[in-house]
């Protein structure tokens, strides 16, 4: 268990974060919390301080806990040199944020939401450098994203600020997600996630297709996350954030995130010619970028970000380079940055707590009022200008020995040290500015010089001591041993390979030290002649923020989405239309119909065409043509029944009764309640969608679509006829077996009811649940509108005048047929129920069959004669008796034959006298519960749509205004 | 022709579902009209005991009402994930329906009536079952869509989805036929088994095969047959959206699962290039064009586009072996991921939700973070598990989605896959913004039942992304022996 200790510091910052919130009502300031929770930080550092002298050199101490163990995803831990470096400085600083937090917001006693999510931040920062494993790393680097957005989104005053903070958060989370995926490819690959497996097989990676894959994910990922150009203009827009915030993340934390999973993963991924270039070229872009904009600042934390940005550059630029010294200058580059940088932001705090403003314009002569906070700040920015005897100056000599080295191939090997050269001068330069805009020169407004003194002890000590490590690291005859050790221990985990270390500031007159000077004097010429060159600056040179491409892509995709949504217009015609098209395509795409149709195999046989069916097919297409080409909605509904008139006529030729009775009523049907839907709609709104439908474009467009879809079905009949089968396949089995097993001599009717009666039963429930559907729909609404029209016209129209559809007065003539017809359709029903099994038809013609004759009435009558007439027409009563009916007859056959459904003859059980060729069966039974059900359901909708309504005021005067805007 | 108990097993949840509410649609006429919860807690009972039911069944393997309907572990798994939608769509509509002035026994009614047509559908092993089970989950959803009539929105939401329906619902009769005309079958054993022989006209059956896609392209709402679901999502009542988002989707790609890869492995080749056209089609359009909403209702909708392209990805290499069981286990873990998901953020959607569609604007969510710190958790929570960032069950799923994919070999659909999902984050952590960094005085209701969904939800997606292991091994074993 000694590999637990791993987990401690997590658990304990997670404990932190627990205590942070249990003193949200306790009412303690600010300053005490901080106290108090700076001790789980402090902890925490001493754990991992602890447990890296339990590693042993050059190894890494893990711990595992199986998370999915079924696809070998676990959660794990991993602590080698590297992670130390990072966890150490993370729980360090850490520390110090905690307490210089709780004295920047002193008495403050809300404050408490800050301090937890400071220590959310620092868990999640911990979990990132010592995971063990790449899903580990994942999990925490969102987290880091995460609680980084509740930081700077802690105070925030105006629009800009928000902005900002999206940005971070959408910036650094997404580059996480392509990040995420780049893992992805290297688990697939390399066959595990936890770092032992992935840095171990590292020649397969590198060696894999995919690799520029996912090395360019993972790059997006970590070049985001560190701010790398051009993605880097989250950071300064972060430092809308509360200081210590900005402190911690942008010092030595968050942003490092991308450099530690570059130098993680370079003993797997480096050591490539697309590494060595990517990360040269964006490093050192960033380091120039980060450097000259940081030049240009006059707010002391923008300033301070900028540089941050320009060191990240150098750090990512080193990983790229394939040489030991490289890495030497890496790790005492985070160190010596880490430390410098985090005193500077704290430092910024408290100058601007002090004397409530950063804007070194108004800032100036503070020396004397803040002899302190002069020496911290002035030892922090002599190491950030990297002058002797400060770390920083080691750093910055390990950097250039590194960029003239010479292993680097040409023209690079002159461009990496001018750059160095260039970046150091103008951080030079930038160092001095915030010393001297702060503490020397004179305050821009002599008359309001600005107040302010230097804070107390607990204030003060948190940047004091990194500015003071890093003056002791420099200033120490004797190398540290142990920190030598360390370093060498971080380095070698990056390099993959043994790295020297020394911590030596003096190492005779060579290269870097010339540089090094030509450095120093060029950026004590920028600082000198800041002021010009300054303005010159910002009148000529442009400013290399690349807002404008992230604005641009995202205000580009907004467009593109706009005009994407624009088809979405909500017109249902224009859905239907790429819905009816991009079924053709994919028929088309997925098998190629041309490549079937070869005409010259092609035998025209028209032995069978007689009369008759050369009747039916000339019905079928001008009456389709028809239907099209009319104006009035009113015959296109006519037209279109017609068409199937026409191809019931077909069927009952080739000859299929069957089919041709079903399509013949079903046709009917429909077309009643189309007619009955249209004299719902007003009649100046249908025309008025008449005429929009006529529109010319349209009709050639219409046309086009339609001819389209029309020749793919016909190829696709065409390909039915000639690749199918001459003979089916499924009708020699119905037909030995329809009588021997159900006693049907009608096989269509044995289908229904027999072999496929379960299909029947769920089929009339389908059936009646549209019903219902309709009812509920329309039910609800004719009560609300109508409660006044309910019983006026049966007053006002004569009894012997009835109105039919579309309120048309009816002739007398039709109402004796009507009267006469009724009657007939249910004896013509029953006889189909009966006979149902030997012939054609069966209870669903039976059912629909009676459903005309009574849409019939409704038609001829009008609504409420026909309800005062056929009252006893009671619907939801057929479908539940029709429902239960077909329920009670299956279980019939589990009780009187040989199970649920199966054949009974009650009459001859009962030995009742029946008319020959009737079978009281339970097959006879099934059939009246569809022909209830159906009737049911088809009245229930008849009646509904049959319902006249009141003049839809809110329709017309939609028309109304429709009309005014033409 | 007998049936045995055998058979009334392989049913048994749906018969029992159904039986229910049929009764349910009597009891209700006797229920008085205030006191309609009653209904509505009949009809969860019902489902939890069909849940019962099905969790009971567990393990067992059989066929039943002559190779028509199945039970296996895979439509356990889904039977499952849809009882619970279906409770979850009831508690999320319990206050809401009260609240709009549109309670009415029915809707509970046909809720049931839609998950048993779910049910039915991923226990279909004969295309016509599956026809009558798209129309027994479908009707009631038209009717439901447009649940709040006389507004107009929802009645023309009810319309749309009905005509446009019905229109690929045809598609589906016309490719079940041409199949039945290829094969001679509609039973998807016997289609495997014509498939093979060399009489078999493959050509008719990949065009039927395809006319089939559409249909269920446009149940999951697969761009381009999506068209309808911004309308349809944003005109119907809330409650009725969370369902349908869920249920449909659950209910399509479990019939997409078992008509395609087990009926037509043979078209694989085909499949997977059409599959994987309208995969990346449908997460790129979903996405890109859900940036530019401000309704978050409309937001959601597109959303919910996006992810059916995500969990389309698990599809695409079915007709490989080697990784096929991956990653549809994947698929069907990301789709349990998806349907908790989307009831909490839709929960959230109906708390903030006032009368005649107020309430509604993403710029309406501002200040939540402020004002009700538990709720814009939640929904902080719902956003990010929809983006797939840590620690939610939508970063789980994607983990293992994207691993699947890579190991199939579509390299290029996981990239967009990750593209899109980069774009994903710009719209869902917006709102997330607009709740913590912007004033405003956002107005909730509280109902208990509500409350309790959306804190579940939210639980739910946090705790099982932590211990997913259980989860990912049911979804793991339901796909075992599919093929």
């Amino acid at each position: 268990m000694q590999d637990f200790i791993l987990a401690l510091p997590l658990l304990l910052l997670g404990a932190g974060t627990l205590t942070a919130l249990a003193f949200s009502r306790s009412g303690w300031s600010a300053s005490r919390l901080g106290w108090l929770l700076s001790l789980f930080a402090l902890t925490s550092f001493l754990l991992i301080l602890y447990a890296f002298t339990l590693v042993p050199s050059g190894k890494a101490l893990t711990f595992t806990l199986p998370w999915i163990p079924s696809v070998g995803l676990d959660f794990s831990l991993y602590l080698d040199g590297l992670s130390a470096l990072f966890a150490l400085l993370i729980t360090g600083i850490g520390t110090l944020v905690v307490i210089y937090a709780g004295q920047y917001f002193g008495g403050d006693a809300s404050a408490w939401r800050f301090h937890a999510y400071t220590l959310l931040f620092m868990l999640a920062m911990l979990g990132l450098v010592l995971a063990g494993d790449l899903i580990t790393l994942f999990l925490f680097w969102e987290g880091t994203s995460i609680s980084s957005f509740l930081l700077i989104a802690y105070k925030f005053k105006d629009e800009a600020a928000r902005k900002g903070a999206f940005k971070s958060l959408f910036i650094t989370g997404g580059g996480g997600i392509a990040m995420l995926a780049g893992f992805l490819f290297v688990i697939h690959l390399s066959g595990g996630a936890d770092f032992k497996t992935v840095l171990a097989s590292g020649g397969f990676l590198r060696a894999s297709p995919l690799y520029p894959v996912f090395f360019a994910l993972i790059a997006f990922g970590a070049f985001t996350k560190s701010a790398q150009f051009p993605a880097h203009i989250w950071l300064p827009e972060a430092m809308t954030a509360p200081t210590p915030a900005s402190a911690f993340l942008h010092s030595a934390t968050m942003v490092k995130a991308g450099v530690y999973l570059l130098a993680r993963l370079n003993p797997a991924l480096g050591q490539t010619d697309l590494w060595f270039w990517t990360l040269s070229i964006v490093g050192l872009t960033t380091m120039l970028v980060g450097a000259y904009l940081g030049f240009k600042q006059n707010d002391l934390k923008p300033l301070l970000a900028y540089s941050t940005v320009s060191q990240l550059g150098v750090l990512v630029a080193l990983i790229g380079q394939d040489t030991e010294i490289a890495f030497k200058a890496l790790v005492i580059s985070i160190l010596a940055h880490a430390l410098y940088k985090s005193a500077l932001f704290m430092s910024a705090g408290i100058i601007d707590h002090e004397t409530g403003t950063r804007d070194l314009r108004k800032l100036g002569g503070l020396r004397r009022q803040m002899p302190l906070m002069f020496g911290i700040t002035g030892i922090a920015a002599l190491s950030m200008a990297g002058l002797p005897p400060l770390f920083g100056f080691l750093a910055k000599e390990t950097l250039l020995a590194s960029a003239t080295h010479p292993s680097l191939p040409p023209i690079v090997d002159s461009l990496f040290p001018l750059a160095t050269v260039l970046a150091g001068a103008l951080i030079l330069a930038q160092a001095a500015l915030a010393v001297w805009g702060v503490f020397l020169g004179k305050p821009a407004d002599e008359k309001h010089p600005p107040h302010g003194h230097d804070p107390h002890f607990a204030f003060w000590l948190a940047p004091a001591v990194p500015a003071i490590i890093s003056l002791l690291i420099g200033l120490t005859p004797v190398e540290p041993q142990f920190l030598v050790e360390f370093l060498a221990d971080a380095a070698k985990a990056a390099y993959g390979d043994k790295v020297k270390i020394s911590l030596a500031l003096w190492t005779g007159i060579n290269v870097p030290l010339i540089l090094s000077i030509v450095a120093v004097t060029l950026g004590s010429l920028l600082f000198w002649q800041r002021e010009r060159i300054r303005a010159w600056m910002t009148d000529f040179l442009p400013n290399f923020t690349t807002n404008a491409l992230f604005d641009g892509t995202v205000s580009g995709l907004d467009t593109l989405s706009r005009t994407a949504t624009r088809l979405q217009g909500g017109r249902l015609r224009v859905y239907l239309r790429i819905l009816l098209l991009s079924a053709i395509v994919l028929v088309v795409l997925f098998n190629g119909i041309p490549r079937q149709i070869s005409l010259p195999a092609l035998t025209w046989n028209i032995e069978g065409l007689n009369g008759l069916r050369m009747f039916s097919l000339v019905m079928l297409t001008v009456s389709a043509l028809v239907s099209v080409f009319v104006r009035r909605d009113l015959y296109a509904v006519i037209a279109l029944g017609i068409t199937g008139l026409g191809v019931a006529m077909w069927m009952a030729l080739e000859p299929s009764p069957d089919v041709a009775l079903v399509q013949l009523i079903v046709d009917i049907l429909s077309t009643v309640i189309l007619i009955l839907s249209l004299s719902l709609i007003p009649r100046k709104l249908r025309d008025r969608a008449n005429e929009l439908l006529h529109s010319r474009r349209g009709m050639v467009r219409d046309a086009l679509l339609a001819g389209l879809a029309g020749l793919v079905v016909a190829g696709l009949a065409f390909t039915a006829l000639n690749t199918r089968p001459r003979e089916s396949v499924v009708s020699p089995f119905y037909a030995e077996n329809a009588k021997p097993l159900t006693g049907a001599k009608d096989i269509v009717g044995a289908i229904v009811v027999d072999f496929r009666g379960a299909d029947t039963l769920m089929e009339i429930l389908v059936f009646s649940l549209a019903g219902l559907g309709i009812y509920t729909l329309l039910h609800y609404a004719t009560r609300k509108s109508s409660d006044r029209t309910r019983e006026e016209p049966e007053k006002r129209l004569k009894p012997n005048t009835p109105r039919g559809v579309f309120n048309l007065p009816t002739s007398p003539m039709l109402h004796t047929l009507a009267y006469i017809m009724l009657p007939l359709a249910f004896l013509l029903g029953i006889t189909h129920m009966m006979y149902g099994h030997d012939q054609p038809g069966d209870g669903f013609t039976a059912g629909v069959i009676i459903s005309l004759a009574i849409a019939q009435w409704y038609m001829l009558f009008g609504y409420y004669e026909t309800r005062r007439k056929l009252a006893w027409l009671n619907r939801n009563n057929m479908i539940a008796a029709g429902l239960t009916l077909a329920v009670l007859n299956a279980l019939g056959g589990a009780v009187f034959g040989g199970g649920f459904f199966s054949p009974v003859d009650y009459g001859r059980m009962l030995r009742l006298p029946l008319p020959p060729g009737f079978y009281l069966t339970n097959s006879f039974l099934f059939e009246v519960s569809i022909a209830l059900s159906v009737m049911g359901a088809a009245t229930l909708i008849l009646d509904n749509l049959g319902h006249p309504r009141e003049e839809d005021l809110e329709a017309d005067a939609d028309l109304a205004a429709l009309e005014e805007k033409q | 022709m007998n049936l045995t108990s055998q058979d009334y097993q392989v049913l048994a949840p749906y018969i029992l579902l159904t039986a229910w509410a049929c009764v349910l649609l009597l009891v209700d006429l006797f229920i008085p009209k205030e006191r309609k919860s009653v209904t509505a807690l009949l009809a969860a009972l019902g489902l939890a005991v069909t849940l019962g039911v099905t969790l009971s069944q567990v393990g067992i393997e059989q066929v039943g009402f002559f190779n028509m309907a199945a039970l296996d572990g895979f439509s356990t798994f889904v039977n499952a994930l849809l009882l619970v939608s279906g409770i979850l769509g009831i508690a999320l509509a319990h206050g809401y329906v009260k609240r709009m002035g549109i309670e009415r026994g029915e809707y509970y009614t046909l809720l049931l009536f839609s998950v048993s047509g779910m049910m039915l559908m991923a226990q279909a092993t004969d295309l016509i079952i599956v026809f009558i089970a798209l129309e027994l989950l479908s009707i009631p959803l038209y009717v439901l869509a447009a649940f709040a009539r006389p507004q107009l929105s929802s009645e023309e939401a009810g319309m749309k989805y009905f005509l446009l329906g019905a229109f690929a619902t045809g598609f589906v009769v016309y490719g079940t036929a041409l199949v039945f005309g290829a094969t001679g079958t509609t039973s998807l054993a016997g289609i495997v088994a014509a498939a093979a022989s060399p009489s078999t006209s493959t050509l008719l059956l990949t065009i039927g095969a395809a006319l089939v896609l559409v249909g269920f392209g446009f149940k999951v709402a697969a761009v381009p047959f999506h068209m309808w679901t911004p309308d349809v999502y944003q005109g119907a009542p809330t409650a009725v959206t969370a369902f349908m988002a869920s249920g449909a989707k659950i209910a399509g790609f479990a019939a997409l699962l078992r008509v395609f890869a087990t009926a037509f492995p043979a078209l694989a080749v085909d499949m997977t290039a059409v599959l994987w056209a309208l995969a990346a089609l449908t997460m790129i359009v979903g996405n890109v064009i859900a940036i530019s909403q401000t309704d978050i209702k409309r937001m959601l909708a597109y959303s919910s586009i996006a992810h059916a392209g995500y969990i389309l990805m698990a599809f695409v290499p079915y007709g490989n072996p080697a990784v096929r069981d991956v990653s549809i286990a994947a698929g069907l873990f990301y789709l349990v991921a998806y349907a908790f998901t989307n009831f909490g953020a839709w929960g959230v959607v109906i708390a903030l939700e006032k009368k005649e569609e107020k309430g509604l604007a993403i710029a309406d969510y501002a200040g939540l973070g402020r004002k009700h710190p538990l709720l814009a958790a939640a929904m902080t929570v719902f956003m990010l598990s929809l983006v797939g960032l840590p620690p939610t069950l939508g970063l789980v799923g994607k983990v293992y989605l994207f691993r699947a994919v890579i190991a199939g070999g579509f390299t290029g659909l996981a990239i967009i896959g990750v593209l899109t999902s980069l774009i994903s984050a710009y719209y869902y952590l917006r709102v997330v913004v607009t709740m913590y960094m912007k004033e405003g005085e956002p107005e909730t209701v509280r109902e208990t039942w509500l409350s309790l969904t959306t804190a579940l939800t939210a639980i739910v997606t946090v705790v099982f992304s932590l211990l997913p292991q259980s989860l990912f091994e049911w979804a793991s074993t339901a796909v075992l022996k599919l093929f």
